[in-house]
C-alpha cells in the first residue's frame, strides 16, 4: 500500500503538483439541452514541496473544482475533464483508474474541507474515523494505527489525545473539529494537502492557530499545500505563491510579495483596493467593478502597445486588442520574470508563448538550500 | 446527594473539560439511539410484550409440550428399566439451537466479563445468523434433493453427514468475514465452531422421532411409566375426541364428565321427545301444539329453565289448557326421569333400573297417538333400560379419569373444535409470529437498503432504472401474491417470508434513496471520498448509519404488517402447514361446527392485536426519539 521508499526522497526542487491547461465543465442534469458550464477553462499552476500555493478568487471561479480535480473528486457526470493534465509527481492523476486514485486519495493527497461542523461523521468516534483512514493506507496493525492517530492528534495540538480519540464529533468545538480534520488529513503523512478554506468557519484566533499549525507541519514534513481562500490577509501571512483566479482562468500568478507590492491585473488591484485599511478614512471603499471597468487600468502592463492587455470577460470599450483566434481569448503571459498575468490572446501574445507558471519561491522561514 | 442539596449546583468550565475534568465518555451512536428509545414508556411496554413473545418463541417447546420432560419406564415389579426425556428426543434441530442460543446468549450477554456489550451482541447475532443460514440451507437442500419422502438415500448415514457438515463448511467459508473478532484466526475459529456444532446438531436430529404423547399418558395410567410433565402439558397437535370445543379453565376430567352428562341427558331428552311427539292430542285435557310440546319436553328433561319472574312450565301448561291430571302424570314422569339420571351419575344400576321401570309404568297412563306412537314410546322406554350399563360406563370412565393426574390437567384457554389445547398452540405460534415479522422485514430492509443506497448515491440513470423497478414492485399486492403463491409453491413459512420480503422492500428503498440524496452532498461524505475510502465503506459504513433511522421506523411498522399478512393468510386457511398460528386459531372460531367459540376469537385476537400494537408503538416511539425536530441540536 504505502510507497515508503518514495516518502524519504521528496526533492524540494521537483514539482509536487503540476496543473497544466486543466479544463473542467459541468452539464445541468435538470436541463440537458442547456450548454455546459465551463467551471475551469485552462488553468495552470505548480506546487512544490514545502510550499504554500494560495488560490484566491471569488466564489465560483473554479478554485475548489481545480483542487478537487487533482483527486478526481469532481462528480462525473455531471462534471467532465475537457482537456489538460494534473500531474502529481509526474503522473497524470486525471487518468488514474478508480483503484489507483483511491490509493492516492488520503495517502498522497489529502484534503481539508471548509466546514468542520459537517465534515466529520457524527456516527463514529474521532478515533474510528482517523484509524480507518490509517488502516486503509498504511500497512499497520490496529494498535499501531491508534498510536499514529494519537500522534496526529497531538501534532495538531489537541490536549489529552488518547482520551479524545473515543469522543464523538459533537463533543468538540468548531476549532477542535477543524484540528481533528487536519489530524485526519495528516495522519497518513500526505505529500500534498489541499486546504479548501480551512479557516473560513473559524474565529480569528483559532484561524491563526490552525494556519500556524499548517505552517509548522509544512516545515517538519516537507508537505506542499494548496490553500484555497477568500481571505487576502491569510494569503499575505501564509502563502508563498499566489494564484488569482477569475471565471475559471488564472488572471495573475506571482510570489506573494511581488503580488502584494505590485499587482498587475486590474482584477487583483480591484481586490486589494476593496480591502478596508485601518488608517485610511474613507467614505466608501472602491469596488472591484470600479477598477475593472476603468479603461485606464488596462494600459499599465509592459508591452501594452504590442497588444498585451489584461484579460477580462467584458472589458471597457476600446481596450480589447485584436485576437489571434476569436475562440480563444485568454492566455497566461509571463510579463516579467516570475510574474504571470492573464492577458488577451493577441497576435503578439500568441506568437510569444511564455513558460507555464512555475515558482519555487518560499518564504524565508521555509527556504530550502538549492 | 443530601449534603450537596444545600450548596449550589457544582459546575465546571469549558477549561476544566479541556483538562479532562468531569468528562464523561459519550455513548456510541447506536447505544445513544437505543437509550433515547427505551426511556419512553410506550417503547418500554412494546419491548416488554415483544420480549414475552420472543421468550415463548424460544422456549415454547419445553413449556408447552404433551411429551414428558422426563420419564421412567417401570417393569411390572416396579423396577426402573429406563429413564429418559421423550421431550428432548423429539426436539428438532431448530428447537435445540434456539434453546441453546437463548440460554447461552442471555448468559453471555449478562456475564460480568470485560467485553463490550455491543461486541457480545454482535457475537450473538453472528452466531444466530450462521446457525440460521445452515439450518435453512440444509432444510432447503434436503427438500430439493430427496423431497419429503423417506427414501433410501435420505436414510443413508453418509448422505446426512455429507449434507449437513458440507453445508456448514460452505456457510462457514462464505460468512467467515463476519466481524466477530478482530484477528483473522479468531474469526475463523468462532465461525468454524458455530458452524460445525450446528451441522452436528442438524445431522444428529436428521429425523426427530415422532413420539405420541398419548402413549406416555396411557403408560402412566397402566403404571408402566412415571412421567414429569411440563408447565402446559399439551402438544399443539395433541387431542382426544372428548376435548372438542371445551371452554377455558376446565380440566380434562371436566371434559369427560361433561361428555358423560351429555350422554345421559341426551338419553332422557330422547325419551321425553318420544313421549311428547307420540301422544294423542286431546283438546280438553291435553292440547298439543308447538308451545305445549316444547313446555312438556322442558318439564320432562328437568331443563325447566325457570327464570325469576317467569311462570314455571306447569303453570304455563295449566294456562294452556292441560288438565291437572295430565300435569300430575308428567310431573311424576319428570321426577322418575330425574331419578334415572341421578342414579346413573351415582353409578347405581339398580336404582336406575327401578327409575326406568317407573317411567314406563307412569307413561302407560298416557294415550299414544296410534299404533306407531305406542311402539315408539315402548321402544324409547326399552332404550332407557337397555342403555343403563353403557351410560354408567361413561360416567365411571369420567370418574376414573378425574382421579388421575391427567384428569387434573387444565385447558387454561380452552380447546379448539378438534380438541387441541389453545394455550399450547398460542405459545407455539409465537415463533411463527416473531420469525415471520423479523425475517421478512429483515429481508425487505436488506434489499431496500442496497437498492436505495445505489439509487441515492449515484443518481442519474441508475436512479432512473431502479426507480422504475421500485415502482413495478410497488404495484404488486402482497396479499394476493401470497394467495397465488399458496396454490403453486410449497406452503411453508420460508416461502411466505421470502415473498413478503421480496415485495415490500420498496418503502425502505425509497426512504434510503431520499436520505442518501441528502447525504451525498454532505461534507463528511466528500471527506470519505477524499480520504480514499472504497465505495462500500462510504455507502454502508458512513452514509448508512446516518440515513437508516427512518428505515428502522418503517421496518417496525413493516414487522406489524407482516404479522397481519400471515394472520390473514392463515385465517383464510392458506397459512403454512403443520404449524400453529394465531390466524389459524382465529379461523377455527366458528370452525367446522359453525358454533361460535368465544375463547377462540378472544385469545388469539388479543395476541395478534397486542403484538401488532407493540411493534407500532415501538415504531412511533423510535420515530419520536430520532426526530430531529424533537431532538435538541447535538451538533
Amino acid at each position: 500500500m504505502s510507497n515508503s521508499q518514495n516518502d524519504q526522497v521528496l526533492d524540494p526542487n521537483v514539482p509536487l503538483l503540476e496543473v497544466r491547461d486543466l479544463a473542467v465543465s459541468f452539464s445541468n442534469p435538470s436541463a440537458p439541452t442547456s450548454p455546459r458550464v465551463q467551471a475551469v477553462a485552462g488553468v495552470n499552476m505548480t506546487v512544490y514541496p514545502r510550499q504554500t500555493l494560495a488560490v484566491v478568487g471569488e466564489s465560483g471561479c473554479g478554485k475548489s473544482v481545480t483542487a478537487m480535480s487533482t483527486m478526481q473528486l469532481v462528480p462525473r457526470p455531471p462534471g467532465r475533464f475537457d482537456r489538460g493534465k494534473a500531474l502529481f509527481r509526474g503522473e497524470n492523476v486525471l487518468e488514474f483508474d478508480e483503484k489507483r486514485i483511491r490509493a492516492l486519495r488520503g495517502n498522497d493527497i489529502a484534503m481539508i474541507f471548509q466546514e468542520p461542523m459537517t465534515s466529520l461523521n457524527p456516527v463514529y468516534s474521532i478515533g474510528d474515523q482517523i484509524v480507518e483512514a490509517i488502516l486503509l493506507h498504511q500497512n499497520v496493525e490496529a494498535e499501531e494505527a491508534v498510536e499514529i492517530a494519537v500522534k496526529a492528534m497531538d501534532d495538531v495540538g489537541i490536549p489529552d489525545p488518547r482520551q479524545r480519540l473515543k469522543a464523538y464529533p459533537h463533543q468538540f468545538s468548531g476549532g477542535m473539529r477543524q484540528r481533528v480534520m487536519i489530524a485526519m488529513a495528516l495522519a497518513c503523512q500526505p505529500k500534498l494537502l489541499l486546504a479548501d478554506e480551512p479557516t473560513t468557519a473559524l474565529d480569528v484566533t483559532i484561524q491563526a492557530q490552525i494556519l500556524e499549525l499548517l505552517r509548522d507541519l509544512q516545515r517538519t514534513k516537507n508537505m506542499g499545500i494548496m490553500l484555497i481562500t477568500h481571505n487576502l490577509g491569510v494569503v499575505a501571512e501564509n502563502a508563498d505563491v499566489v494564484c488569482v483566479m477569475f471565471a475559471g482562468r488564472v488572471v495573475e500568478y506571482a510570489n506573494v510579495f511581488d503580488l502584494f507590492d505590485n499587482p498587475l491585473h486590474p482584477y487583483t488591484r480591484g481586490l486589494f483596493q476593496s480591502i478596508p485599511m485601518l488608517r485610511d478614512i474613507k467614505h466608501r471603499l472602491t469596488t472591484v467593478e470600479e477598477v475593472v471597468e476603468n479603461p485606464a487600468e488596462y494600459v499599465k502592463l509592459n508591452g501594452f502597445e504590442k497588444g498585451i492587455v489584461p484579460w477580462w470577460p467584458d472589458p471597457p470599450k476600446g481596450v480589447k486588442p485584436e485576437l489571434a483566434d476569436p475562440d480563444e481569448e485568454h492566455v497566461l503571459h509571463e510579463i516579467e520574470p516570475n510574474r504571470w498575468v492573464g492577458v488577451f490572446r493577441s497576435e503578439h501574445a500568441a506568437s510569444h508563448p511564455s513558460r507555464v507558471p512555475d515558482l519555487k519561491y518560499r518564504r524565508p522561514d521555509l527556504q530550502v538550500e538549492e | 446527594m443530601s449534603s450537596s442539596e444545600s450548596t449550589t449546583e457544582k459546575t465546571i468550565s469549558g477549561i476544566d473539560v479541556m483538562r479532562g475534568v468531569g468528562v464523561e465518555r459519550a455513548r456510541p451512536f447506536w447505544a445513544d439511539a437505543w437509550h433515547r428509545v427505551v426511556i419512553r414508556r410506550g417503547a418500554q411496554l412494546g419491548l416488554i410484550w415483544i420480549g414475552i413473545i420472543g421468550f415463548f418463541a424460544i422456549f415454547a417447546p419445553v413449556i408447552a409440550n404433551g411429551l414428558p420432560l422426563w420419564t421412567r419406564e417401570l417393569s411390572a415389579d416396579g423396577q426402573v428399566i429406563a429413564s429418559y426425556s421423550p421431550l428432548f428426543e423429539s426436539l428438532t434441530p431448530t428447537d435445540i439451537l434456539l434453546l441453546l442460543g437463548g440460554v447461552l446468549g442471555t448468559i453471555l450477554f449478562f456475564l460480568p466479563i470485560p467485553m463490550g456489550k455491543q461486541h457480545r451482541l454482535g457475537l450473538i447475532s453472528a452466531a444466530a445468523l450462521l446457525s440460521g443460514t445452515i439450518v435453512v440451507s440444509v432444510a432447503t437442500l434436503r427438500y430439493l434433493l430427496v423431497g419429503d419422502e423417506v427414501t433410501a438415500l435420505s436414510q443413508t448415514v453418509g448422505f446426512k453427514w455429507f449434507l449437513t457438515l458440507g453445508t456448514s463448511l460452505v456457510v462457514a467459508l462464505l460468512l467467515f468475514w463476519l466481524p466477530t473478532f478482530r484477528p483473522i484466526w479468531g474469526r475463523i475459529v468462532f465461525t468454524l465452531l458455530i458452524c460445525l456444532f450446528t451441522g452436528f446438531v442438524a445431522a444428529d436430529r436428521w429425523t426427530a422421532p415422532v413420539l405420541n404423547p398419548e402413549r406416555f399418558i396411557r403408560g402412566q395410567e397402566d403404571g408402566a411409566f412415571e412421567n414429569t410433565f411440563t408447565l402446559v402439558p399439551w402438544s399443539p397437535t395433541q387431542s382426544r375426541p372428548v376435548f372438542y370445543s371445551r371452554e377455558p379453565a376446565r380440566t380434562a376430567a371436566d371434559a369427560y364428565r361433561l361428555v358423560a352428562e351429555n350422554r345421559v341427558q341426551d338419553g332422557v331428552a330422547f325419551y321425553a321427545r318420544a313421549i311428547v311427539f307420540n301422544l294423542k292430542p286431546d283438546a280438553d285435557s291435553l292440547p298439543l301444539n308447538k308451545g305445549t310440546r316444547a313446555d312438556l319436553v322442558q318439564l320432562l328433561t328437568g331443563d325447566s329453565g325457570d327464570v325469576a319472574g317467569e311462570e314455571s312450565c306447569s303453570v304455563r301448561l295449566a294456562s294452556a289448557g292441560v288438565s291437572m291430571e295430565n300435569i300430575a302424570i308428567f310431573e311424576d314422569l319428570a321426577e322418575f326421569l330425574s331419578d334415572y339420571s341421578k342414579a346413573i351419575v351415582a353409578l347405581d344400576p339398580e336404582l336406575a333400573v327401578t327409575a326406568a321401570e317407573n317411567v314406563v309404568l307412569v307413561s302407560d297412563e298416557l294415550v299414544p297417538s296410534g299404533r306407531n306412537g305406542r311402539i315408539t314410546i315402548a321402544d324409547a322406554g326399552a332404550e332407557l333400560e337397555d342403555k343403563i350399563a353403557e351410560r354408567i360406563e361413561y360416567v365411571s370412565q369420567a370418574e376414573a379419569v378425574a382421579s388421575t393426574n391427567y384428569g387434573q390437567r387444565d385447558f387454561i384457554l380452552g380447546t379448539d373444535p378438534i380438541g387441541r389445547d389453545v394455550l399450547s398452540q398460542m405459545l407455539h405460534a409465537c415463533r411463527l409470529s416473531i420469525s415471520i415479522g423479523l425475517v421478512s422485514t429483515g429481508l425487505s430492509v436488506l434489499i431496500g437498503v442496497i437498492v436505495g443506497s445505489l439509487m441515492g448515491y449515484f443518481g442519474g440513470w441508475v436512479d432512473l432504472v431502479l426507480s422504475r423497478i421500485v415502482e413495478i414492485f410497488m404495484a404488486v399486492p402482497v396479499l394476493f401474491l401470497l394467495i397465488v403463491a399458496a396454490s403453486v409453491l410449497p406452503r411453508n413459512t420460508y416461502v411466505m417470508m421470502v415473498i413478503i420480503g421480496c415485495v415490500t422492500w420498496t418503502g425502505s428503498a425509497r426512504f434510503i434513496r431520499a436520505e442518501f440524496l441528502k447525504l451525498r452532498n454532505q461534507d463528511f461524505v466528500q471527506s470519505c471520498r477524499a480520504v480514499g475510502l472504497p465505495l462500500h465503506s462510504t455507502l454502508f459504513r458512513h452514509m448508512l448509519p446516518n440515513g437508516v433511522t427512518p428505515v428502522l421506523v418503517q421496518a417496525s411498522f413493516g414487522v406489524a404488517a407482516a404479522i397481519i399478512a400471515e394472520a390473514t393468510l392463515s385465517y383464510l386457511g392458506l397459512g403454512p402447514y403443520g404449524q400453529s398460528s394465531w390466524g389459524k386459531l382465529l379461523s377455527l372460531t366458528t370452525g367446522e361446527t359453525g358454533i361460535f367459540l368465544w375463547w377462540m376469537a378472544v385469545f388469539p385476537g388479543v395476541a395478534i392485536f397486542l403484538t401488532v400494537l407493540a411493534y407500532n408503538v415501538l415504531g412511533e416511539n423510535f420515530r419520536d426519539a430520532i426526530d430531529p425536530k424533537m431532538r435538541k441540536a447535538a451538533h
